[in-house]
């Protein structure tokens, strides 16, 4: 079992605070350094609520100019990235109460082939999925209800902390904990107990 | 271990976030009852799969749009507070010994009326639909500059700040600042979610001066 993926390490804060300065006075090139190691990170947590990559870009890119627009409201009283993380989840969550978002949830449901496929990957030795499988169980995710999704996704494909979470999410460590709980079991059974199911 | 103890830290253990002693008991329960043990290799082979995806790759022009997107989007927004301690400290001074307490509107539409006006204590009474954000407006009169001003506004139980979009946790704030002669508007945004009154108290304390406005909010359905 592999740990989480540790987060990189914070930028120093008379950095931080310089960017962060240059950015309220609208300084976008001082944003993008801000967010820059953050990109990627927001891209594959849009991914895990949309499970489409077209999907993914729009929604993190209207998350990252929400943060940009919102930076006035960061006051240093927490990390950097648990703030913008509160900022892009409130985007997302945003997104899944469209009627559109509604609409996407209820499309393409994994095949027992890409389930089936799963399967072999989550036994194999490679270190990182492979596109192909990726994408797969990122639709996999979606099925799971989103407040688990959330936090399972910022948990074990962020690799954050329960802290951190509980910062982001602003609930509690201990709601953290029986979400993570909630949404593994339930992503378990998108992958195991559905194929059971249309198993003969 | 009986088995609804060990469904309990099934996902712990399969997770890492539980180990030692108690994570060895799951595991001894598990290689002796086939129920517990294809729930703990399930969950192992979820978790294993969520770790090893890794980072998606940005796609071609991701940057290049966000750029775009962000040039176009303008300047962030000032929050309430910013622009608050902009306001006072750019002011210049004097302070009444009446306070006034004010204007308003809503950000989100809606009707708004102003009640009553008053002197130090003042009052002032808004009404702003539930789940509205109200954009109130304390405003603290003075008669000349008094420099090194602690400001402090609190909201009862039941309102909340709103700043960035985004409710925020804190229910006081409080910051220094000056009273510039003449009006000095400290705007609040606020939210209710449920109907009721609710009185938001601000305290305005500096040499010789302890001054208190109220304003209350009702919030209708």
């Amino acid at each position: 079992m592999q740990p989480p993926k540790p987060m990189p390490p914070p930028m120093p804060a008379h950095e931080l605070a310089g960017l962060v300065e240059r950015a309220r006075e609208g300084d976008v090139v001082a944003f993008e350094k801000l967010i820059g190691k953050y990109q990627s990170k927001v891209y594959t947590f849009a991914f895990a609520f949309t499970g489409s990559p077209d999907l993914a870009q729009d929604l993190a890119q209207e998350a990252l100019v929400k943060v940009y627009r919102s930076l006035g409201s960061f006051r240093f009283q927490s990390a950097f990235s648990t703030w913008l993380y509160s900022i892009v989840k409130n985007a997302y969550l945003d997104a899944v109460k469209s009627r559109a978002g509604r609409e996407r949830a209820l499309e393409e449901p994994l095949t027992e082939r890409e389930v089936a496929a799963l399967h072999d990957v989550a036994t194999a030795e490679e270190r990182l999925l492979a596109k192909e499988s990726r994408h797969t169980l990122m639709r996999a995710l979606r099925q799971v209800p989103v407040a688990y999704r959330t936090v399972v996704a910022l948990a074990d494909v962020q690799g954050l902390g329960y802290e951190e979470i509980a910062g982001a999410l602003g609930v509690p460590v201990g709601t953290v904990k029986s979400r993570l709980k909630r949404g593994r079991d339930a992503l378990k059974d998108v992958l195991f107990r559905q194929r059971g199911k249309e198993e003969p | 271990m009986k088995c609804a103890d060990v469904r309990e830290l099934l996902t712990d253990v399969a997770g890492g976030e539980l180990d030692g002693a108690r994570a060895d008991e799951v595991r001894a329960h598990a290689t002796t009852c086939a129920t517990c043990g294809r729930e703990l290799e399930e969950l192992e082979a979820t978790v294993g799969l969520l770790r090893r995806a890794g980072s998606e790759p940005l796609p071609d022009g991701f940057s290049l749009s966000l750029h775009q997107a962000l040039v176009a989007a303008g300047p962030p927004q000032r929050s309430w507070l910013d622009a608050v301690r902009a306001a006072i400290a750019l002011r210049p001074v004097t302070f009444a010994a009446s306070a006034a307490a004010l204007a308003a509107m809503l950000a989100t539409g809606g009707t708004l009326a102003l009640l009553h006006r008053a002197h130090a204590p003042s009052v002032a009474s808004y009404k702003v639909p539930e789940s509205k954000v109200a954009l109130v407006k304390i405003d603290f009169v003075a008669e000349k500059t008094i420099e090194d001003v602690a400001f402090e506004i609190t909201l009862p139980d039941g309102l909340r700040f709103v700043g960035g979009g985004s409710e925020l946790a804190e229910r006081t704030f409080r910051f220094q600042g000056r009273l510039a002669a003449g009006s000095n508007p400290i705007p609040i945004a606020v939210k209710g979610p449920r109907a009721g009154r609710y009185k938001v108290i601000a305290h305005a304390i500096g040499p010789a001066l302890d001054v208190t406005q109220e304003v209350v909010l009702e919030v209708t359905t």
